[in-house]
Formats: C-alpha cells, structure tokens, sequence
C-alpha cells in the first residue's frame, strides 16, 4: 500500500505541475501581461516599472521556477486587482468551498447510496422507474438552470429560502442541491448498475443457498462491493464539484474559492488565478489519494 | 445489422424517445429560419418582458419576450442551431485527437504509451470548467474558441478508450499477419485495429456531444461562451438571471430545451451501449 501511495504522490506532483504550467503559459497568450492588468491608458514608464516589480522581465521558465519555488515558501505572491496577498485571498475564502462541497459531497453520496440500492432490488418496478427517471433527468439538466429554477421557485415565489450569500443553514440548502445534482444523479445510476451486477455474482447466489437472511447477504456481502465504483466515481467527481463550484458561488454569490476564480480570470489576474489553481490542484489530489486509499482498505485486492 | 439496429431501437421504449427527440432537434436547427417566427435579434421594446402566448403586431408570441424584447421562441429554436453545432464539432475534434493519441499509446507501448497516458493523468485530474475558463478568458469569448477549447481539452476519454481496445488488439492474430505482410504501422493502425474499436467509441462520441452541450451552455452562462448576440442557450439564461422575479418564462424555456436535448442524446446513448458493446454497460 505504501508504494501505491508513494506512486500516486508523484502522480499527483505531475499534476500540479502540469495544471499550473498551462495556467502559467495561458496568462502569456494574450501578449504583455503587465499592459494587459494596467490596461491602454498606462504609459510605457509605467508598464516598464510594473514588469520590474512583478519580475515579468525575467525569462519565462525562471518566472515559472520563482513561481513554484516561492509557492513551496508558502509566498504566492500579490493579486494585481485586490492588491492583497494571494494566500490570504485564497484562505479566507477556501472554508466556505469546503463547507459547500463538502455538504454536497456528503448529500450526494449519502442519498445516492440508498436510492441506487432501492432501485436495483426493486428492479423494473414503479419506483426503479422514478429513481432512474431521475438520475437520467439529473444528468441531462444543467445545474446552473436547476439552480435559477429552485430560486425562482423557493426563494421568489414561497419566500422559504435565501437566494443568496452564506449565513444561516438554510443559505447551504439551495446551492448544495444544486452543486450535487448532476453527481447524485450519475451515483444513483453507478449504484444501481454496480448493486445489479453484484446481486448476479456466484458468491451471493452461494450465500443465499446457504439459507442467509436477505438483509445480511445485501448488507454484509452485497453493498460492500457494489459501493466500490461509486467511491472511485466520486473521487473522480471531485473535479466537477470544483468547476461546479464556480458556477454554482456565482448564481448564490456565494463567498467561496469558485467565485474568486472566476472574478480573477474575469479583470485578467493571473498572480490570484494561479495561486486558486495550485490550491483546487493540491486539494484535488489530496482528496483522490484518500479516496485511493478508502478503495484500498475496501478491497484488499488493490493493495 | 441495420435491421436488427432498427429492431432493437423500437424494441427499447427509451432509445425511441430517445431518437425521437435528437432528430426533432436536428430538424429544428437545420430548419431553424422556417420554423421561428421572428428574427432572434429584432427588439420589439415595447413588448418587453410580456408573457408567453402574447398577441402583438408583430403576431403571437408563444413563449413571450425577454428582457431586451426579442421573441424567446425564436432564440430558443436558433440556439438549438448553436448548441449542436458546438456539440457536434468539438466531439469530432475530440474524436480525432483521442483515437490518434490512444492508437499510438496502444500500439507503440513504451514511452510513447506513458507520455500520452501521464497527459492523460493530468487533464482527468483537473476541473474542466477551470481550465476552460482559464483559456476562454485570455482567448476572449467566441464560438471558435470555445469549439476549440472543448475540442482540445475533452479527448482523454477517447485516448484511454482506444488505447486499452489497441493493446488487446495489437496482439490478436489479424495484425501480426498485417505486419508479417509488410503493411506499414500506420495502415495497421488505422485500417485494421480503428474499425475494430468502432462500437465503444460511438458510445463515448454519444455521451460526449451531451457534455459539450452543457459545458457550452455553462461558459455562455458565465459569459465566456458563444459570440455576443448569438443566441445560445446558456446565454438566454444567464441574461434571464437579473429577471427571474418578473419574468419565469425567460429561464425557463431556454433551460427546458438544454434539458430536452441532452436528455435526449443521454437516453440514445444509453440504449446504443447495450446494443453495441454490453461489456461497457
């Protein structure tokens, strides 16, 4: 297992380097960054002075190393737009993504579990056929529509819910929904499928000839198997809760890292952008490495 | 096999609803002029915001008029025209890089093989919309750009695909009689492993132009998508968002139509994998 974990570290190194080199270069696209962020209006004197600051006349590859190496100090530099520390920008805002994802996160799992449960033992009954119409229906609606829709709907008309900002419990109820729906949806369907092919496996016919209660062969012998996929679906899920995430702070102006992100490609800050990018990269490899490791304590095979 | 396809499709209630509603939309865009009523971009000022089912002189308006006074019907009908288009072209460009990339990991093995699967690593990894974004922004918003950047950044799936089809198929018996022969690498590849993956790629292809649907309809939606002024579903509902409180119909018909369609595609989707390839299910 400790080689599994050390292979998957260096997996994961790859991919911060990799994400944060094409962000790196995609703030290069465009021309001079320096007269990109002081815009038409500033004069050469200025730009000039800006670039010496900012280390924009450096090589490309030894601004990228400055990058990385003082990321690894913890110095991620200064955001052009807020002119405040890009680590204090990211922080401040990481714990309200992470209390988001993580309720949806949870929501998702915890109902698609049940649900794509009932769906496979009742198979081809009324509510298989309500719980798949609604998977398949999650997965075809976009989010950001489902979003506006509950707003139109609960905080418009019924007045029941905030539309948006981040305050009481119920503030989380509108844009968790809305951030787990297309997940919930694709777990339902993994489940049910996973729950299907499991039931049909020798070792559970061998356990119901055994005489064992349904309960226990569903409970003890069935579900710990058929959860398998819908772990590794989630882990690779987590990089849509991270987009999702952008979409969805944006629609409740919610104060999180997604909506950072996007204001800082929105005014062209690419010091911020890059810094939210090498954050959501070192999180999402984190959160996969514990996923990988989760998968392992289920399936002893892997380790 | 035509006719068992045809068979199996009526056979199966939801891949004919499914095929139902991908051909209703394909008609819809490809006749989009004959079916709108008014031209997507003219205002009518006046008719604001007016409800759906809506007489005015310039006739009945079924589904009302958004916040600039444009007829909701007919943008609706012409982003059907924008979304496909954008769907369709960037899942081809996908197509291409993806089965090339993946024929070569596949069959070559080795460094080659790594390079490609380590890219492949690193682009699953890593949120799409970011990246998306990232480079709609310093590209500028435009239908090229995000056909572009779609096309681009969405081909891992075909690459892991043909590759994992390529490894078993390099060793079957057919192409070791094709190399025996003299046959050049690049005619084995293509001409006799390609038509062999057909079934899952078609599947993939499915599903995918479904996810550029909704990725195009989310970077219009946070304005980084289509060109200013063509109307795109995302579009109209990120406009209808300062109008919710007044005027339902304009978040509602654009997003009922993205809805449809993409639950369309997913439903002949689904039923062509359990016809095709029952391994994948």
């Amino acid at each position: 297992m400790i080689k599994m974990i050390i292979f998957r570290l260096f997996q994961g190194i790859v991919v911060i380097v990799g994400v944060t080199l094409i962000v790196f270069f995609a703030s290069y696209l465009t021309g001079d960054p320096a007269r990109l962020m002081l815009g038409e209006m500033a004069t050469i004197q200025q730009v000039e002075q800006f670039r010496e600051l900012h280390g924009l006349n450096d090589p490309l590859p030894l601004q990228y190393w400055n990058f990385i190496s003082n990321a690894a100090r913890g110095d991620f530099g200064q955001s052009i737009y807020y002119r405040d520390s890009n680590l204090v920008l990211v922080l401040e805002r990481l714990p309200a993504t992470l209390k988001l994802s993580g309720v949806a996160m949870l929501g998702a799992l915890l109902l698609s579990i049940p649900l794509g449960l009932l769906s496979a033992l009742k198979r081809n009954t009324w509510s298989d056929t309500l719980i798949s119409s609604i998977g398949l229906l999650g997965q075809s609606a976009p989010n950001f529509w489902v979003g506006l829709i509950m707003i139109m709907f609960f905080s418009v008309q019924l007045g029941l819910l905030p539309v948006s900002g981040m305050s009481t419990w119920k503030s989380y109820i509108l844009p968790g929904v809305t951030l787990m729906f297309w997940p919930l949806a694709q777990n339902i369907r993994m489940m049910r499928s996973s729950m299907i092919e499991v039931l049909n496996a020798d070792y559970i016919k061998t356990a119901k000839a055994k005489g064992l209660r349904q309960i226990v062969i569903i409970l003890k012998h069935a579900l710990r198997n058929a959860v398998k996929p819908v772990i590794t679906l989630i882990g690779m899920q987590l990089g849509s809760f991270l987009g999702g995430a952008i979409i969805t702070e944006t629609i409740f102006s919610w104060p999180g890292v997604g909506r950072l992100a996007l204001q800082a490609i929105m005014v062209k800050d690419f010091p911020l952008l890059q810094t939210v990018v090498a954050f959501l990269a070192i999180g999402f490899v984190v959160i996969n490495l514990i996923v990988d490791i989760a998968y392992a304590v289920l399936d002893p095979r892997v380790r | 096999m035509f006719k068992s396809l045809g068979k199996s499709l009526l056979r199966q209630g939801s891949g004919t609803i499914g095929g139902f509603i991908v051909i209703l939309f394909v008609l819809i865009a490809v006749f989009a002029p004959l079916i709108a009523t008014h031209d997507p971009n003219e205002m009518f000022l006046v008719d604001r915001l007016k409800p759906p089912l809506t007489h005015s002189d310039t006739g009945l308006h079924f589904m009302g008029f958004d916040s600039l006074g444009r007829d909701v019907f007919s943008r609706v009908v012409y982003g059907a025209r924008i979304s496909l288009y954008v769907g369709v072209v960037a899942t081809v460009i996908s197509l291409v890089i993806g089965c090339t990339l993946g024929l070569l990991a596949g069959y070559y093995r080795g460094a080659v093989d790594m390079i490609i699967m380590r890219l492949v690593d690193i682009q699953l990894a890593f949120p799409f919309m970011l990246l998306a974004l990232t480079i709609m922004a310093t590209l500028g918003a435009g239908t090229t750009q995000i056909i572009l950047v779609m096309g681009v950044f969405e081909w891992m799936r075909y690459a892991r695909i043909v590759r994992g089809e390529t490894l078993s198929l390099r060793e079957m018996e057919f192409v070791e009689a094709a190399k025996a022969s003299g046959t050049r690498n690049a005619l084995i590849m293509f001409r006799h492993i390609l038509p062999n993956i057909v079934a899952p790629v078609v599947v993939v292809t499915t599903f995918n132009v479904a996810s550029n649907i909704l990725a195009e309809a989310s970077l219009s939606f946070l304005g980084l998508g289509v060109d200013a002024g063509t109307p795109s579903w995302g579009s109209m509902l990120s406009e209808s968002r300062d109008f919710l409180q007044e005027a339902w119909w304009v978040a509602t018909f654009p997003g009922i139509a993205t809805m449809l369609s993409v639950l369309g595609i997913n439903l002949l989707g689904d039923w062509l994998r359990d016809f095709l390839d029952p391994k994948i299910k």
